[in-house]
């Protein structure tokens, strides 16, 4: 009896489990020449380094694109529907408060698989908290075009820059520092 | 004097109506080994009692008189009138069980043996009598209209019932009751058919019962948790969707 009392509880506590969303708004280049591809992964943490899983990656053709110029800084542009798209990052398990890493990689063939994607130019994002549990959160990176070079170096995206539904303000914590998503 | 006193309640008895609605079954009262005088005197006056009791057509009244006659003096003529106004009464079985006791003893005088015999034979033939078959081995009990009448081991179960509406209930061990209603006329004879269930163990005591109770307990339970899980889990409103390991 004790057990199925174990057992009945664990089950129960097991319905409690809920998950956080990120919706990471990308607005990608116009194509450039042979590369027309953009490969987005992300994983948890904060290193590039090692092999991505290609579960968590998406494919997306690069198209033509209207932008101001010079074009307003990302938080601030209105993005281009025909160039952006938004990926929802699930997460449940205990990576929520990790941060998150975001790799961009710009490629002739979709999967980044062509001989000579092995040289693909690439642009990294970390998001230093990027999902608060039971919430949906908004982030957005701006790329404007594809980058000739390696950038290896990660553009950081603040706490305080991922928004929360409720947060409506330039940023997204308040004055005590707790972000808009916590309670 | 006891001849003309048995003949006087005879005739009472013979001109009483029948009652429809007849009191509980009498038990006939053993006979006393010895009577003192004073139980005589009383026995006496309860008999003369109930005569005029049964002269007033009063049967039921009489009938306790003549038992409390019969209890105290074991006489037969007290035993005859007790036939006689139960027979009066309708009671026809125990009047056939009053008369057969009567007619056992050895001391009746001709002229009440005759009468017993004549009467005995009426009333026999107006008993119901009811046939119990399909009932297992064992001691049976059988009440008739809420009374005991008795354990039974021989089969078929006979009764001797009067004519009427009757309830009768069989118990036997390791079975259900079977339970019988129904009305019996006069002089009938009637076999009715038990079919007893045997009295299998509680289901509550069925260890796969609680199997599949606590089993579906569990089901119901992880059912529910993963709806509710659902229900708790954010969906994504844009696609495409990236779920992180």
């Amino acid at each position: 009896m004790r057990r199925i009392t174990i057992i009945l509880a664990a089950i129960a506590a097991s319905a409690c489990t809920r998950n956080a969303i990120l919706e990471l708004e990308l607005e990608l280049p116009e194509a450039a020449g042979p590369v027309r591809f953009a490969l987005v992964e992300v994983r948890s943490g904060e290193s590039f380094d090692g092999a991505w899983s290609p579960e968590s990656a998406q494919s997306f053709a690069l198209t033509t694109c209207q932008r101001a110029s010079p074009p307003p800084t990302c938080p601030d542009r209105t993005l281009d529907p025909s160039c952006s798209q938004v990926i929802s990052v699930v997460t449940g398990g205990g990576a929520i408060e990790a941060p998150l890493a975001v790799r961009i990689r710009f490629c002739r063939d979709p999967r980044c698989a062509a001989t000579e994607d092995a040289a693909a130019t690439e642009r990294r994002f970390v998001i230093e908290r990027a999902f608060y549990l039971g919430r949906y959160t908004q982030a957005r990176a701006c790329i404007d075009v594809v980058p000739v070079t390696p950038a290896l170096d990660p553009i950081r995206i603040d706490r305080c820059d991922v928004r929360c539904r409720d947060g409506v303000a330039g940023m997204y914590c308040r004055l005590d520092g707790t972000h808009f998503c916590e309670e | 004097m006891r001849a003309r006193i048995a003949r006087s309640a005879f005739a009472a008895a013979l001109g009483a109506l029948v009652l429809s609605a007849a009191p509980g079954r009498a038990q006939l009262p053993d006979p006393p080994e010895r009577t003192s005088e004073t139980d005589s005197a009383r026995a006496r006056d309860a008999f003369v009692h109930g005569m005029e009791l049964a002269r007033e057509s009063r049967f039921a009244d009489a009938l306790e008189e003549f038992l409390r006659s019969y209890e105290l003096s074991g006489s037969p003529v007290a035993l005859f009138n007790v036939a006689s106004t139960l027979r009066s009464l309708g009671r026809v079985s125990e009047a056939q069980e009053a008369f057969d006791r009567l007619l056992a003893m050895e001391d009746l005088d001709d002229a009440m043996r005759r009468a017993a015999s004549e009467h005995r034979a009426d009333v026999a033939a107006r008993v119901a009598r009811v046939q119990i078959e399909g009932v297992p081995a064992g001691s049976a009990r059988v009440a008739a209209d809420g009374r005991e009448r008795g354990s039974f081991t021989s089969r078929p179960i006979e009764l001797a019932l009067d004519p009427g509406e009757h309830a009768l209930e069989l118990r036997l061990d390791g079975h259900l009751p079977w339970r019988w209603r129904g009305p019996l006329d006069e002089g009938s004879q009637v076999s009715l058919s038990a079919r007893l269930a045997p009295i299998t163990g509680s289901i509550l005591e069925e260890p796969a019962l609680w199997i599949v109770v606590v089993a579906s307990a569990v089901a119901g339970l992880v059912i529910a948790s993963v709806a509710i899980d659902q229900s708790l889990q954010l969906g994504a409103r844009t696609s495409p969707v990236v779920v992180l390991p």
